[in-house]
């Protein structure tokens, strides 16, 4: 194949950016080379006949009822004759003129809502809409999983469940429920998201818009430049990468941006192997396991649907439909009860984490209420600004020459890696021994010894945002354990195993 | 006498006295040609099917102007021809450079009426089918995904090589397929 056949076939099919002289030259050749114009046409015409060839006849609804409709109407000419002749038709055509036009009017509704707009290219647990499915112009439920579209204008959309989604055009996406990311390649700039309370368009960039289902649409720019525009505000609001802002109330009011809130078009693979692999099975297997175990303290998977008391979201999991509590807005929290009711020698804190913002002072993991002088043991357990994990029990004390600086046991591999992704952080607690041991995604990574140990102390707590000063939490929080015993490196290791969602 | 077993005259004749039922057989015998012919200048499948069907109702309200001594697949394709070049005008001011250059190409074919044709012909597509189940595995897999938009990404994706090797392949696969079709043809 010479090298301007394919240019040529690739400006023609539109199925690669080919510059304008280079479409110029090519149609200068096409026009002047007969030799070429036949190659050319070869394949132009092999193209179509395997269209022709591989996809079924359309039932031609507007032809129907073209013929439908004339076939109805009274015979005025004699049996023996041509019906339609010349002037004849013509005049006939008139009188049908109208009914003809809407009738192709109908057939073009009818193929529009019939063309393909994008084509499902991944999914993870999505059962709506499977892998390879296309999307036309019609309403999309994802009640569970994660899908990666692929627009026919080569914008790549990943939406993650609960969502609801309609494409006005491969341009216009209208979603009413749903969290997407969007990677918006140069042939398609311009795509736009239409949500309840405001759009965006995109100028060329990669970004997220999140839409729950109670509340404000959010807009995130990952890279590159959107415009915000709320609902009933004549004000464009121009957001360049690294920003973001909610549309509330007629208005686009910026915000910190939470691109990690967003799964991406780099997640999908991991999470449709993982589920092809059989992990979320055996992670239930797991979790019954840890409901058996004695010491279990608590264990809050939001399996049961029953809401904990707070202030947060319930979102998708790391499983299709599965839940899990999100952390959005300052002072977003849930609260728990658990544990208070007698001391823990031992402890095991361990959750799997999906942090969307690092860089706050301190992201809040569990931090019990109880935290002041004359209650010892009380439990404080978060990621630092210096991206490492900590679990600091009140009045416990590190060792003389401890290399910790700040007073508190500290992991030493940074969380940094494993922002927004699906993390496992656990923390073993011995008082006895006076030990505290991290472990990041059932890998070992530190002991910290303790010069004084009290007990572990729980009770009432809280989940995420502490004291809406300096313990925020921007995340997800999915399967929280806390088990009354010290579990073993080969119990965390087969803890994360089990639980992963990657492959 | 069945519908299919009448001739073309036969049913245009039919068609004429009043019968319009008639015409979807007319339109079962010529929509694989002129799906391919119209496929073969607007590489949009949904967009070819949609204007296949607008060229079959035209021919309809104009069934009474056509020459009974003429071929009436060449006077579909005329019609086609005509529909398509109002199209790419109809797109002209929001089409984007793919459109913009199909329609070029489009018009400089004005000339030949019927470039290309004879390889839309029925019986020929009908056997292209059995060609494509015969391409080995790769192949096949391009030819059945198509060049449509971001198809050619995608697969380029999918079978870790580049855009250009995917069309590539698909010429490959055309090549592989005339070869089929001409053997086809000779037995």
């Amino acid at each position: 194949m010479n090298d301007d056949l394919l240019i040529f076939l690739q400006a023609w099919t539109g199925g690669a950016e080919v510059p304008e002289p280079e479409r110029v030259r090519l149609l200068a050749r096409f026009r002047d080379d007969a030799d070429f114009r036949q190659e050319c046409l070869a394949e132009m015409s092999m193209l179509g006949m395997i269209h022709a060839a591989q996809t079924p006849a359309p039932p031609w609804p507007a032809l129907q009822k073209t013929l439908q409709a004339l076939a109805s109407t009274p015979a005025d000419v004699p049996a023996d004759k041509p019906r339609w002749t010349g002037w004849t038709s013509l005049r006939r055509l008139t009188a049908t003129a109208a009914c003809t036009a809407l009738l192709i009017g109908g057939g073009l509704w009818w193929q529009t809502s019939q063309r393909v707009i994008a084509t499902v290219v991944n999914d993870a647990g999505s059962e709506e809409l499977a892998n390879g499915r296309s999307i036309r112009k019609e309403t999309h439920r994802l009640n569970a999983g994660v899908v990666e579209l692929m627009t026919s204008r080569g914008a790549r959309i990943t939406i993650e469940a609960p969502a609801e989604f309609c494409f006005e055009s491969a341009q216009r996406l209208r979603m009413t429920q749903g969290r997407l990311s969007a990677e918006v390649p140069p042939s398609a700039k311009g795509f736009t998201v239409i949500t309840p309370s405001g759009e965006a368009v995109d100028l060329g960039t990669h970004f997220g818009v999140d839409v729950p289902a109670t509340g404000a649409a959010e807009i995130h720019v990952f890279q590159g430049e959107v415009i915000a525009r709320a609902s009933g505000d004549k004000k464009a609001l121009n957001l360049q990468g690294g920003s973001a802002a909610k549309m509330e109330g007629g208005v686009s009011v910026e915000r910190e941006l939470r691109s990690s809130a967003f799964i991406q078009a780099g997640e999908m693979n991991g999470l449709s192997a993982g589920l092809s692999s059989g992990q979320r099975a055996r992670s239930e297997a797991a979790t019954g396991a840890l409901l058996k175990d004695p010491a279990l303290v608590a264990l809050l998977d939001f399996k049961s649907g029953e809401a904990q008391p707070g202030v947060y979201r319930t979102v998708q999991g790391r499983w299709p439909g599965s839940r899990a509590a999100e952390f959005v807005n300052v002072g977003d929290h849930l609260k728990l009860d658990v544990g208070g009711d007698r001391e823990w020698p031992q402890l095991t804190l361990a959750a799997w984490v999906r942090l969307d913002r690092l860089g706050a002072p301190y992201q809040s993991l569990l931090h019990t209420d109880g935290w002041h002088k004359g209650n010892p043991g009380q439990v404080h357990w978060m990621v630092t600004q210096l991206m490492t994990m900590r679990l600091a029990l009140y009045a416990n004390t590190l060792p003389p020459g401890a290399e910790e600086v700040n007073g508190y046991p500290d992991s030493r591999t940074s969380v940094l890696p494993e922002q927004g992704r699906w993390a496992h952080f656990a923390t073993v607690y011995d008082a006895e021994k006076k030990t505290v041991r991290f472990y990041l995604n059932g890998r070992f990574d530190k002991e910290s010894r303790q010069a004084v140990a009290h007990p572990a102390r729980l009770g009432k707590a809280q989940v995420g945002n502490w004291d809406q000063q300096d313990r925020k939490l921007s995340g997800r929080v999915d399967e929280l354990l806390l088990l009354g015993r010290a579990m073993t490196d080969e119990e965390i290791r087969v803890l994360f195993a089990a639980g992963n969602p990657y492959r | 006498m069945e519908p299919k077993d009448l001739d073309l005259a036969a049913l245009l004749e039919r068609i004429l006295r009043g019968e319009s039922g008639l015409y979807l057989e007319v339109v079962r015998r010529h929509e694989l040609m002129l799906r391919g012919y119209v496929a073969s200048r607007l590489y949009d499948r949904a967009e070819a099917d949609d204007l296949t069907q607008e060229v079959f109702i035209t021919a309809w309200r104009d069934l009474g102007n056509f020459r009974r001594e003429s071929d009436f697949g060449a006077w579909l394709r005329g019609i086609a021809r005509h529909r398509l070049l109002t199209y790419f005008r109809s797109q002209q001011r929001r089409a984007g450079a793919t459109e913009r250059f199909q329609a070029e190409v489009c018009r400089l074919l004005e000339a030949e009426i019927d470039a290309g044709h004879r390889q839309a012909e029925a019986g020929r597509i009908e056997k292209l089918t059995l060609c494509i189940s015969r391409l080995p595995e790769k192949l096949r897999q391009v030819v059945n995904a198509g060049l449509n938009g971001a198809q050619p990404a995608i697969l380029a994706e999918q079978l870790r090589t580049t855009i250009p090797a995917v069309y590539q392949l698909h010429y490959r696969a055309n090549q592989l397929l005339r070869d089929c079709l001409t053997k086809e043809n000779l037995s």
